[in-house]
């Protein structure tokens, strides 16, 4: 193809193009020195009310006796476990109920996007699942499936898969028809408009139901361990509260909240990094 | 018709060289309805227009009078309630390469850089590589895209992603380009630049441009017919030839803009307008 050369359009845009940027804005930075800053004034404030007699330390103990009772632990276990297994147990349950939704709900909740029989064949069983806390038929898959990790991680599962389904299915039928229009003209096959628009277009709503399934993946676990476990946080956690050891029980949460905020941490990442457009587009 | 520089004959559409084939678009006795039964609404009524390879057709008149629906049927998204619509002779299939189409909105993908929305169509169609990077370079510097190449859509103004938008369309060398008020939202001058630019490029390749709008003014400065349409139903009231729209040399817009020529034929566009309002 030959065309005369052209003069460059003049238009609007900034003279010079800036690359992306990913450095921090100074207000993030300072936004997290204020939040570390809170932290540290809210463990100093409980050691000391715990100090001068102000909270009785054997129902609430203090930071210290907390981390105390971690080092204890990190080092003897508690009773015949480790706490690596313990920690190891609960986040291997937990992600691996997750990652049976994520493989078994993703497909299905595209597919019901896509198909109206799948979509009528499976919503009721979607639609029914996804209010019913978990832990209301846990007893039947116990009896069912045993004590062991087969219940709980099908428990999980169970958890999850209803929300990310749901997610992809309407990530699927959100999709705007402009789009799907563009792709057609522009000479896109059925299966390309499927992997290269519906998809993509779908992904910031599918990241959004991965990040509450494994939310709610995390809350089911520790209530799982509750009931029947012979190791992770949760089970930790309750078997020291029968003894009275306040101390580790409080360390038991603290952990648990710090491994649920490094998991959604760890998803935020990737989908910031997968979907960047999803604050804009 | 007069001839094109000739440097852009090889841009041209396949097809039998220099022959004028005046029926190269066919609308013949178009209707399209809308919903059933008692809800059934009537678009388009009996449209028929024909057009030449090499035309740059403006459509213009009042909102909702089915001027969107035409392109759409073109287009190949919509099916003829009855009657025809044709290319070459041809009863148009689904929507196709062959047909660009530029939307009212850019429908840009997202998560493609520019060049990769750009490349958009040679990639499905399985054009190589090194082939689909060179016709979008070229069609990237041309709408001054260039050093945007490795940015988002998200990332360019509104202006800048409808002249993308062109460009993805242009990247596939379609028969005819679709337009749906490409320029509403611009403002009057990055609207007017645009406007220049595509007629830049509808010269020196000769393509068949399709071009809805609301401005009457746009209308006579691009086409070499303007459409006038009436509502509910859709009818063409009038099609009206541009005198200056194939005038060799230079094309300012300003100083056609202001011509005596330009003038008159948006009178009377504007005055067919006028006389359906006082109906
Ligand atoms: N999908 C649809 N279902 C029902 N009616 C429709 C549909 N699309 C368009 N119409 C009707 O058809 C008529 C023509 O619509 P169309 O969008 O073609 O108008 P238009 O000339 O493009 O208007 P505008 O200038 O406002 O974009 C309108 O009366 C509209 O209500
Ligand atoms: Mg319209």
């Amino acid at each position: 193809m030959e065309l005369p050369a052209e003069t460059p359009a003049v238009t609007e845009e900034p003279a010079v193009p800036a690359r992306r940027t990913r450095r921090r804005p100074v207000g993030e930075l300072r936004r997290r020195w204020v939040g570390r800053a809170g932290v540290v004034t809210v463990l100093l404030a409980w050691q000391g009310s715990v100090a001068v007699g102000l909270i009785p330390g054997d129902l609430l103990p203090g930071p210290i006796a907390v981390a105390g009772a971690f080092w204890h632990i990190l080092w003897h276990g508690y009773r015949d476990t480790t706490l690596l297994f313990d920690v190891a147990s609960t986040v291997g349950r937990c992600l691996a109920g997750f990652l049976l939704a994520l493989l078994v709900g993703v497909p299905l909740g595209l597919w019901m996007g896509v198909n109206r029989v799948a979509a009528a064949l499976f919503d009721y069983l979607v639609q029914f699942l996804r209010p019913l806390p978990p832990l209301s038929y846990m007893i039947l898959l116990i009896l069912w499936f045993g004590t062991g990790n087969l219940s709980k991680i099908l428990l999980l599962f169970l958890t999850a898969f209803p929300i990310v389904a749901s997610a992809a299915m309407a990530g699927v039928r959100g999709v705007p028809r402009l789009r799907t229009q563009a792709a057609e003209m522009l000479g896109a096959n059925r299966r390309q408009i499927f992997l290269q628009v519906m998809l993509p277009s779908a992904a910031p709503m599918i990241f959004t139901g991965l990040k509450i399934a494994l939310a709610a993946a995390f809350s089911t676990v520790v209530a799982a361990e509750f009931v029947t476990a012979h190791s992770g946080l949760g089970w930790m956690v309750l078997s020291a509260s029968k003894y009275l050891q306040n101390a580790t029980v409080l360390m038991g949460v603290v952990l648990l909240g710090l491994i649920g905020m490094a998991l959604s941490r760890g998803l935020e990442l990737l989908d910031v990094r997968l979907v960047h457009w999803r604050r804009v587009g | 018709m007069l001839s094109p520089p000739s440097s852009v004959a090889a841009d041209r559409p396949a097809g039998p060289a220099g022959e004028s084939d005046p029926d190269f678009v066919a609308f013949r006795d178009l209707v399209i309805e809308f919903g059933t039964g008692e809800w059934t609404v009537r678009a388009l009524d009996r449209i028929s227009l024909t057009f030449a390879r090499g035309e740059f057709v403006c459509i213009v008149g009042p909102s909702g009078c089915g001027k969107t629906t035409m392109m759409q049927t073109l287009a190949g998204f919509l099916a003829p309630t009855s009657g025809r619509v044709e290319v070459e002779g041809k009863p148009v299939g689904p929507p196709g390469p062959d047909r660009g189409v530029v939307f009212q909105q850019p429908a840009l993908y997202p998560w493609l850089t520019v060049e990769a929305n750009a490349g958009f169509g040679p990639r499905m169609r399985g054009i190589g590589r090194a082939e689909t990077a060179e016709t979008v370079a070229h069609y990237l510097k041309l709408a001054g895209l260039w050093e945007f190449r490795a940015r988002y859509p998200y990332e360019l103004s509104g202006g800048m992603q409808q002249r993308l938008a062109i460009v993805r369309a242009l990247a596939n060398h379609p028969r005819l380009l679709l337009m749906d008020e490409p320029f509403g939202a611009l403002d009057a001058l990055t609207r007017e630049k645009m406007q220049e630019e595509l007629h830049g490029v509808w010269r020196r390749t000769g393509m068949t441009i399709l071009f809805i709008t609301h401005s009457v003014e746009e209308a006579v400065y691009l086409g070499t017919q303007v459409v006038v349409m009436s509502p509910r139903p859709g009818r063409i009231l009038e099609t009206i030839a541009v005198p200056f729209a194939r005038q060799a040399g230079d094309r300012d817009i300003r100083a056609i803009k202001g011509s005596a020529d330009f003038v008159a034929t948006r009178e009377r566009v504007l005055s067919l307008i006028w006389g359906m309002a006082h109906d």
